[in-house]
């Protein structure tokens, strides 16, 4: 009874089921691929990566002809192409075998294929390095971690694995021996990523890293530590806690990275504070520097500078704790008061032009803020006679100031992380959550929505201020030039990239943020260029980020299904008015 | 089954997770009036938007003119023949009554058969006529529904699906619709309903279907559901 | 009396490439309730497309400045060339968000916002750069004002198109597309309307206007910079928010207003208010009308 066109269409359907299953048969064939491109990616380690040596301000990156063994870049090549090749085997060998597996595979390749191309790349864009003087190593082992992934797509089309689950608890020990294990694995990461200097090797470490987490994560690793985390939850903080404490007599006559660390805290204090505004509350801020800014100029006028207008002393704790925040809250609280009531993308651009116009009074109301000039010569803070910038010494060791800042941060951080866990285990924590989601119903449910809105936008403003405040000591000066729109967005792309509304998602962001530019700095010139397109990529392809709260999951993914289904939401946007 | 205008074939409809359609075949033959009755979220209006394909099906399969269109966008339905009247008539307030029935038209290129069609609907409702160069929003309901029914007509359809045209309406305004469509019907339309006004909905189709929580419980002829108790105690009031 | 008539000349210019960037802002968010913040990047783009063609112009063809081909020329690669960047952002970064929650867009335009300038600024220049002089440097009095008839060509030129838009917009067959499409576009889908297909058209239609605007801007002000779109931007954004947002008539109302009103904030309260002046407006716009001097509506 049907026609030829509907004959034609269920032919082809059933032509395709059938391809399928054919290939879910020959699954072995390309599955032999994905150990073979490891073998290739480790042969093209081995082969010169470049054919004279590259110079980069002075410093020599690895790979050189002479260099027949491994270093360098080559070295995070190779550990890729042997992840490739052993869990290539490894599955190959597997009696059963699912799709889930082909993925976390396809991973490795892409991460094999795309390390040394990004590498070269960047020799050739940034470094002024001519094509001619690459070796044949980054194409050979990208050309293996390409076979790898193209094998590794063969096992897609079988079922995929059952969803990951936390582990269960096997033993007391077991579990505690995760949790350290996985937290000194963490830290030796990080203490490792700070090691490396050459540039050219950072960036083959930190694909590999990307790489290898991403095929943790895809084969549940995360979610199954998920388990003994939370079972061990005052240990692990605990751990943590020691392990950050020690962090300064790693970098020993080093204080930069510590000072980038305490920067990093800085960020995280920052970032903190918007993730309640954009995560918790859903309205985006786009003046979100504005409220940093007040509270560094705070700072900055009572705390004793060398060369400003105003002559008016108070307490560093006071000011941190209590001046700068209020005065920023303030702020947030007058501009949201009126603005509140309006629809979250006008939000958006009213902060943005606020954000503007508290940049261009700093540069204008010269008698108080010194304009363009900004303010210098911020002193260290003193508290109780003792200044901040002197260090101290315990049990022979000796601190130096950086790593008093460092210990600060990590202060507030603890103390911020506290009260936010506090605050969204509250009423208004659910009332947050209730605004975001539908505020309409929320409203009906009798919360009143512009005083919990402006409860965020004030919290938010309040860390702000504190981070602000901190930071004109830390940096020693203010300028109007510092708190510019370019800043707003790097801390909302740490709290995009971390996951909206998941604190330790945003703390990682803000880390990543923060440490990757520092390594990078040769290219610093691409920064927020690749800012850019990361927020596009991300809100694309993994809008929770990188470490998701369970609920903003659920909410963000629409999958191709359910988007086809609720197609009548198409223009959900508009219910929004 | 030869002369099926409209054939639905066990079709599942998802919004999200939640199943809205579980498996819901009928057809409608040519020149029927078909209503589709049931309660409040049976998932007659899934149903609808899914034939008009403003929502896919996650399984199974629907005909039209013996060709499959759950695959295809709503826009490139519309050209097939199917128009409908949506739910809350859902005309274009802000543009005027003739720009509303222009919209209708919009998958036609005969101009001249377009200004035939107005006149035509403009007949069959004089108060369109009257309020042509009117913004659409400012009409009564009454007035908004025949101004959605003139639009879906206006696309000359074979297939005209109607979602709850009698809702919200005062009872003689009702009759006027339901009088409309049974003549529209007699000069040849094949007609779609979808009702909550089961009894007036019965008396006037051909055939019927009822529709329960994503199913069909009941098929018969139109005279029959009117009598059938299950029918009566649920949908028609009666004790 | 001079004075006066010199600003509100100054402003009224300024005025007519606010205008033909809000005309994109308002018919984005008209249709799809998206603040494009990528848009005044395309304005930017447009400008620097402009460059660039006179650039080439001057090598092939030995272009000198105030030459009405090159003018011509320049404007037209502007026009043709700004769509497809427009396009490309809603096909490969709205698009695929349209049923993502409102942030997800909104921070893509963001970023696409970003990516924009940084391309412009890492692959090109960083620097202020001249624009040549293509429109004959002339100039009349008028009430003891000076007026450069590049003025009053910037002037005609956003009218002309705004009155051409919105006769599309009223008239044409996919201009009432574009109207039922904003009104409400699951129904316009069952009228047969392509909605994928219009919604591409507004980012035609807006980008294509912005490129003018860009050009125009960088012969107004003689020079331009990646930044230049940032700016620009957020004040025609506020342009088409002081209009009535998704209000064509309103949104060129809008920006003339706030280039009057900019250019007499700046000279009576001092240069370096200036901006501070047209954030502040839009914030007092938001707060006590925010549905704008015209009412939102979406198109004519």
């Amino acid at each position: 009874m049907a026609a030829p066109t509907a004959v034609a269409g269920r032919n082809r359907a059933d032509a395709r089921a059938e391809a399928m299953a054919r290939l879910r048969q020959r699954v072995r064939l390309p599955l032999v691929a994905v150990p073979a491109g490891g073998l290739v990616g480790i042969l093209g380690s081995y082969l010169y990566w470049t054919l004279s040596p590259v110079r980069v301000e002075g410093v020599p990156l690895t790979g050189r002809l002479a260099d027949y063994g491994i270093g360098g870049v080559r070295t995070w090549s190779l550990l890729l192409a042997l992840a490739v090749l052993v869990y290539g085997a490894l599955v190959l060998r597997a009696r059963s075998r699912n799709a889930t597996q082909g993925e976390a595979l396809a991973r490795l390749g892409i991460g094999l294929a795309v390390l040394p191309v990004v590498w070269a790349l960047t020799l050739v864009m940034f470094l002024d390095v001519e094509v001619g003087r690459l070796g044949p190593g980054p194409w050979v082992t990208a050309a293996g971690g390409l076979l790898a992934w193209l094998g590794a797509r063969g096992l897609l089309a079988a079922e995929p694995a059952p969803a990951a689950e936390p582990w269960a608890r096997r033993s007391m020990l077991v579990d505690l021996a995760v949790v350290v294990v996985a937290e000194l694995v963490a830290f030796g990461v990080f203490l490792l990523g700070i090691e490396i200097d050459d540039p050219g090797e950072f960036l083959g470490f930190f694909i590999a890293l990307t790489a290898i987490a991403a095929t943790l994560s895809t084969i549940g690793v995360f979610k199954g530590l998920a388990g003994p985390f939370a079972r061990n939850e005052g240990v692990a903080i605990a751990l943590l806690a020691v392990l950050l404490l020690l962090f300064p007599f790693t970098q020993e006559g080093n204080t930069f990275w510590i000072q980038v660390t305490a920067q990093a805290g800085l960020f995280v204090l920052a970032a903190l504070g918007l993730n309640i505004v954009v995560g918790s509350a859903g309205l985006l801020d786009l003046g979100y520097v504005a409220f940093f800014g007040i509270g560094a100029y705070v700072a900055a006028l009572t705390g004793n500078a060398l060369l400003t207008n105003v002559n008016f002393h108070l307490p560093f704790l006071l000011v941190v704790f209590i001046v700068a925040p209020v005065v920023a809250a303030i702020f947030g609280v007058l501009l949201g008061a009126p603005t509140l009531r309006l629809r979250g993308d006008y939000l958006a651009i009213v902060t943005l032009g606020f954000g503007e116009i508290v940049r261009i009074t700093l540069n204008n109301l010269d008698p108080i803020t010194r304009g363009p000039n900004g303010i210098s010569s911020i002193p260290d803070p003193v508290v109780g006679g003792w200044s901040m910038g002197e260090g101290f010494t315990v049990a022979g060791f000796e601190i130096s100031g950086n790593s008093v800042y460092f210990y600060l941060l990590l202060a507030l951080i603890a103390l911020t992380l506290a009260t936010i866990y506090r605050l969204n285990d509250s009423r208004i924590g659910r009332a947050w959550v209730a605004v975001r989601e539908d505020e309409v119903a929320a409203a009906a449910m009798g919360i009143n929505t512009t005083i919990i809105k402006l409860l965020a936008f004030g919290a938010g403003a309040w860390f702000a201020g504190m981070a602000g405040a901190v930071n004109a000591h830390l940096l020693t000066q203010v300028s109007p030039d510092s708190y510019t729109f370019p800043f707003s967005v790097l801390i909302l792309a740490m709290v995009v990239l971390g996951g909206l509304g998941n604190p330790p998602g945003v703390v990682l962001g803000a880390i990543i943020l923060t440490f990757l530019p520092e390594k990078l700095r040769e290219f610093s010139d691409i920064r927020f260029l690749v800012f850019g397109f990361a927020l596009i990529l991300i809100m694309r392809f993994r809008p929770e980020g990188l470490l998701p709260s369970a609920r903003r999951r659920r909410e963000l993914h629409a999958t191709g299904e359910t988007a086809a289904a609720e197609s009548q939401q198409l223009f959900d946007v508009r219910s929004g008015t | 089954m030869d002369e099926a205008l409209l054939d639905v074939k066990d079709i599942h409809v998802f919004y999200g997770n939640i199943e809205a359609v579980k498996g819901l075949s009928f057809h409608v033959n040519r020149s029927e009036i078909v209503c589709l009755i049931g309660a409040n979220g049976a998932g007659k209006t899934t149903t609808l938007r899914t034939v008009s394909g403003l929502l896919r099906p996650r399984e199974g399969a629907i005909f039209y003119e013996e060709q499959r269109i759950d695959l295809l966008p709503a826009h490139e339905v519309v050209t097939l023949g199917v128009a409908q009247s949506p739910e809350g008539r859902r005309i274009f307030p802000r543009m005027s009554v003739r720009e509303n029935l222009d919209m209708g038209a919009f998958i036609r290129r005969d101009a001249a058969g377009q200004r035939e069609d107005m006149d035509r609907i403009m007949e069959l409702f004089p108060i369109l006529k009257e309020r042509a160069r009117q913004a659409a929003g400012t009409l009564s309901g009454g007035e908004q529904q025949m101004l959605a029914m003139g639009r879906a007509l206006m696309a000359r359809p074979r297939l005209l699906l109607l979602d709850e045209p009698s809702m919200g309406l005062a009872p003689l305004v009702v009759q006027t619709i339901f009088d409309t469509i049974r003549d529209i019907n007699e000069q040849g339309m094949t007609v779609l309903l979808v009702e909550q006004n089961a009894a007036q909905a019965l008396s006037l189709a051909h055939r019927g279907y009822v529709i329960e929580t994503g199913k069909i419980v009941l098929e018969d002829e139109a005279s029959a559901l009117l009598e059938n108790e299950q029918v009566r105690k649920a949908y028609l009031g009666e004790e | 009396m001079d004075e006066f008539v010199q600003q509100l000349a100054n402003g009224v210019t300024k005025g007519s490439y606010y205008a033909l960037i809000a005309l994109g802002y308002t018919m984005v968010y008209g249709i799809i309730q998206l603040i494009n913040f990528a848009h005044g990047e395309v304005f930017m783009l447009g400008a620097f497309i402009g460059l660039w063609t006179f650039n080439l112009g001057v090598t092939a063809f030995g272009w000198g400045s105030t030459s009405l081909v090159a003018l011509v020329v320049v404007l037209l690669m502007a026009t043709l060339l700004t769509p497809l960047i427009g396009v490309s952002l809603e096909r490969f970064a709205y698009r695929p968000l349209r049923n993502a929650p409102r942030l997800a867009p909104l921070i893509t335009a963001l970023g696409a916002s970003f990516a924009l300038q940084q391309l412009v600024a890492v692959f090109y220049s960083r620097g202020q750069l001249a624009f040549p002089d293509l429109f004959p440097n002339t100039s009349f009095q008028i009430g003891g004002a000076n007026i450069q008839l590049l003025w009053v060509f910037m002037v005609a030129l956003a009218l002309l198109l705004t009155f051409t838009l919105t006769a599309f917009i009223r008239t044409t067959r996919l201009g009432k597309a574009m109207r039922a499409t904003a009104e409400d576009p699951d129904t316009a889908r069952l009228m047969g309307i392509n909605v994928d297909m219009i919604i591409a058209l507004t980012f035609i239609i807006g980008s294509a206007l912005a490129g003018i605007g860009g050009v125009l801007a960088g012969m107004y002000l003689g020079q331009v910079n990646f930044f230049m779109g940032f700016i620009a931007g957020l004040k025609a954004f506020t342009a088409a928010v002081l209009g009535g947002i998704g209000n064509i008539a309103g949104a060129v109302l809008g920006a003339f207003l706030l280039g009057i009103l900019e250019t007499f904030g700046a000279a009576y309260l001092g240069g370096e208010w200036q901006d501070v002046f047209a954030f502040g407006v839009l914030i007092l716009v938001l707060v006590f009308r925010p549905t704008g001097l015209l009412g939102e509506r979406v198109a004519a």
